[in-house]
């Protein structure tokens, strides 16, 4: 079978080919008993023992949102903040069967990293150790199961994730008052929040805007899924928008883009992190948030983007224990998701654009 | 869907001749990578079971062992507007690539080691349908390499180490490693649960003794369809590789055109030519098998036209329109027989 895919090439014109999967399946793949991923894991059990019990399951409206790591017996967890969306209450369901009412102390929006907290007695709460394993060290990741919801090793050498280049959606040019908008893709913020061909954009944030650079420098420091205020020229009318920032994602018909969603789902926040620990583990993207030890059992990062087929990325647990107290002093912004949470379709047109 | 890992997949263009055997030529003589008699060939030690937590300690160990071992010898091989990955197996820098990162003979590339350091180098044989392709460093120098695996001890559920550059050379991660399985050996193929991706094209496969096994070349869509080309290709087509010759070339972008002319047969594995076309494989309901062909038969004739290789036959069919019929002469068991075969139209492909 796999030499009739391989010779495909080379057969041009003279055979026709199933699809791959469907032959993968009458061959049994996955489940032989020599590559058994089961079994792997299983081995693992062990060493991921005592820190099961820190794992929780976040829910909202009784929908699974991500894990969450309990990292102070006092009641703090920490989770992946994007997973966790535009929900107001959570549940966190602990190991041992227990469930409480969790609310969002605050978000590092960079490392889009939530931290949570639980009014709850008697927790086990992981020990972060700041030590990053080095390339080909085994890393388990944990959920509440037994065996380890995922297994790999370590890829590559920790390094920050730049952030992605945020867009508006709009192409503006030159105009007496403003920006003039000459084109609006569909696909974008923009087009979502109503604007028009011919809007002129005279004010972003309460600020007047005449030139990009002024335009490009309001967004700066901004992330993915932040609404922008503007206000908008139509005509002889000033209207006021709300414009939710995106990402300006590959195309999705590219063949990379292809490649790397072959093998399963990615988490759609998966870039722009001061620091990762690159590993090979099959993770789905709900498992983020949860812990990730090393053979020791030892929790040296936190799981925070399945990323594509090859990368899963975990933030190292020096970083977290650094943001931990960041968060707590209130040095990020704890109203993060709340702004998230703003109505983004306040104008929305007719036939608007689907949302990714 | 499947996709070939190349960042850019580019099939060699216009091929009408064979490139002249010999006409590249690195410092002259025979290439210093010993594949029957040098010690740089050899097989993996033991099987590694993993039950216990101090199993995994062990693989830990030599996976770590290999990390150190591969990481200076496995480079990011630039090509054109696109990029691969290679591996050196001798001092005097042969390095092995995919078929489809070497893209051409007589290439001038561009290899980076993982400390940002940049090489010259050229192009030379490709083994189009297996995607093996060879790359010399041209410019002066010895070189780290690392060592070849004879593939006796590899098997499925043998532990694999894929290295290499996914979507290009980045300083900030000038290498990345993945650990797995193996689920498939072939003759032609091996398949593994190393994910690999776009950039890793080229980069190799090492057991874990450190030696290489395989060249990664493509995928599929699960995670576990990682496929490399076998070492031991390498090595049956090493003459022919140096020499920069380039074989087994296909005869379409791609695969298979949907309406086009269809008989329903895969080659065995064996590229001689002159022997006529071997037959692997007559898939069920197709018009080789209404025609009465069988697997092991060898077409030496099909509508009148000599067969020396199943290159020619592929040739020849693509030349046919559906509907029509064409005497077909082959061995089978020592004896010539002739069939007629219609040739039938092609579904939609994958």
């Amino acid at each position: 079978m796999i030499q009739r895919v391989i010779n495909r090439w080379m057969l041009a014109g003279v055979l026709v080919l199933s699809s791959l999967p469907v032959l993968a399946q009458r061959e049994g793949f996955g489940t032989s008993s020599a590559v058994s991923d089961s079994e792997l894991r299983a081995v693992f059990e062990p060493v991921i023992q005592s820190v099961r019990a820190s794992v929780v399951q976040l829910e909202s409206d009784g929908q699974k949102l991500a894990l969450g790591t309990i990292v102070d017996e006092a009641g703090y967890l920490v989770s992946k903040a994007s997973e966790l969306g535009q929900h107001e209450g959570f549940t966190a369901y602990l190991a041992d069967g227990r469930r409480f009412e969790a609310t969002l102390v605050g978000v590092d929006r960079q490392n889009d990293m939530a931290l949570l907290k639980i009014e709850a007695q008697r927790l086990t709460a992981v020990k972060l150790v700041d030590d990053e394993p080095a390339m080909g060290r085994w890393i388990a990741c944990v959920g509440q199961e037994k065996s380890p919801v995922a297994v790999g090793i370590v890829s590559a050498k920790a390094r920050q994730i730049k952030p992605p280049q945020l867009v508006l959606g709009l192409i503006l040019g030159e105009h007496p008052k403003g920006l003039q908008v000459i084109v609006v893709d569909k696909n974008f913020g923009a087009a979502e929040a109503g604007i028009q061909i011919g809007d002129v954009l005279t004010q972003v944030e309460d600020k007047r805007v005449i030139a990009v650079d002024q335009l490009i420098s309001k967004l700066q420091g901004r992330m993915v899924g932040d609404v922008v205020q503007v206000q908008v020229l139509r005509g002889e009318e000033l209207q006021k928008k709300a414009v939710r920032l995106s990402e300006l994602m590959p195309d999705p018909e590219s063949r990379s883009e292809k490649m790397n969603r072959m093998g399963g789902s990615i988490s759609d926040r998966r870039s722009g992190f001061e620091r990762v620990i690159q590993h090979d583990a099959e993770l789905h993207p709900d498992h983020c948030g949860g812990p990730m030890v090393n053979l020791k059992g030892q929790v040296v990062g936190l799981n925070i983007a399945r990323a594509g087929r090859v990368e899963t990325y975990a933030l190292p647990s020096g970083l977290i224990l650094r943001k931990i107290e960041a968060i707590k002093a209130g040095k990020q912004s704890p109203s993060a998701p709340a702004e998230g949470a703003m109505p983004v379709k306040q104008d929305t047109p007719e036939g608007d654009a689907p949302r990714q | 869907m499947r996709d070939w890992l190349g960042v850019h997949w580019r099939m060699p263009r216009g091929f009408i001749c064979m490139v002249v055997a010999g006409l590249l030529s690195f410092g002259g003589g025979r290439p210093s990578v010993a594949w029957a008699d040098g010690p740089v060939v050899s097989g993996q030690a033991e099987e590694v079971q993993v039950k216990t937590v101090e199993d995994l300690a062990k693989v830990e160990e030599r996976v770590s062992a290999v990390v150190a071992k591969a990481t200076p010898a496995t480079v990011c091989v630039r090509a054109g507007g696109g990029s691969g990955s290679g591996v050196i197996i001798s001092e005097d820098g042969y390095v092995l690539t995919a078929g489809h990162v070497a893209a051409e003979p007589d290439r001038e590339v561009t290899l980076v080691f993982s400390d940002g350091k940049t090489v010259r180098g050229k192009t030379l044989g490709i083994n189009v349908a297996i995607d093996a392709g060879l790359i010399k460093i041209t410019d002066e120098g010895k070189w780290p390499f690392v060592e070849m695996s004879d593939m006796q001890g590899l098997k499925e559920g043998s532990w694999v180490v894929a290295m290499g550059h996914p979507g290009g050379f980045d300083p900030e991660r000038p290498m990345v490693t993945r650990l797995g399985r193996v689920y498939r050996v072939r003759s032609t193929v091996i398949q593994t649960d190393c994910t690999i991706i776009g950039g890793d094209s080229g980069g190799p496969l090492f057991d874990l003794d450190g030696k290489v096994v395989g060249i990664h070349s493509r995928i599929s869509n699960r995670l576990y369809q990682n496929f490399h080309v076998p070492i031991s290709m390498y090595a049956s087509g090493w003459e022919r590789l140096a020499a920069g010759e380039v074989w087994n070339r296909p005869l379409a972008r791609g695969g298979v055109e949907p309406g086009g002319p269809y008989i329903g047969v895969q080659g065995a594995n064996r590229f001689e030519v002159g022997k006529g076309a071997e037959l692997g494989e007559v898939y069920r309901g197709s018009p080789a098998e209404q025609a009465g062909l069988q697997a092991g038969d060898v077409i030496v004739a099909f509508d009148r036209t000599p067969i020396g290789s199943f290159g020619d036959l592929a040739e020849v069919v693509r030349s046919m329109e559906a509907g029509d019929k064409a005497p077909v002469v082959i061995e089978r068991d020592g004896k010539r027989l002739e069939l007629s075969i219609t040739i039938g139209k092609a579904q939609g492909g994958e």
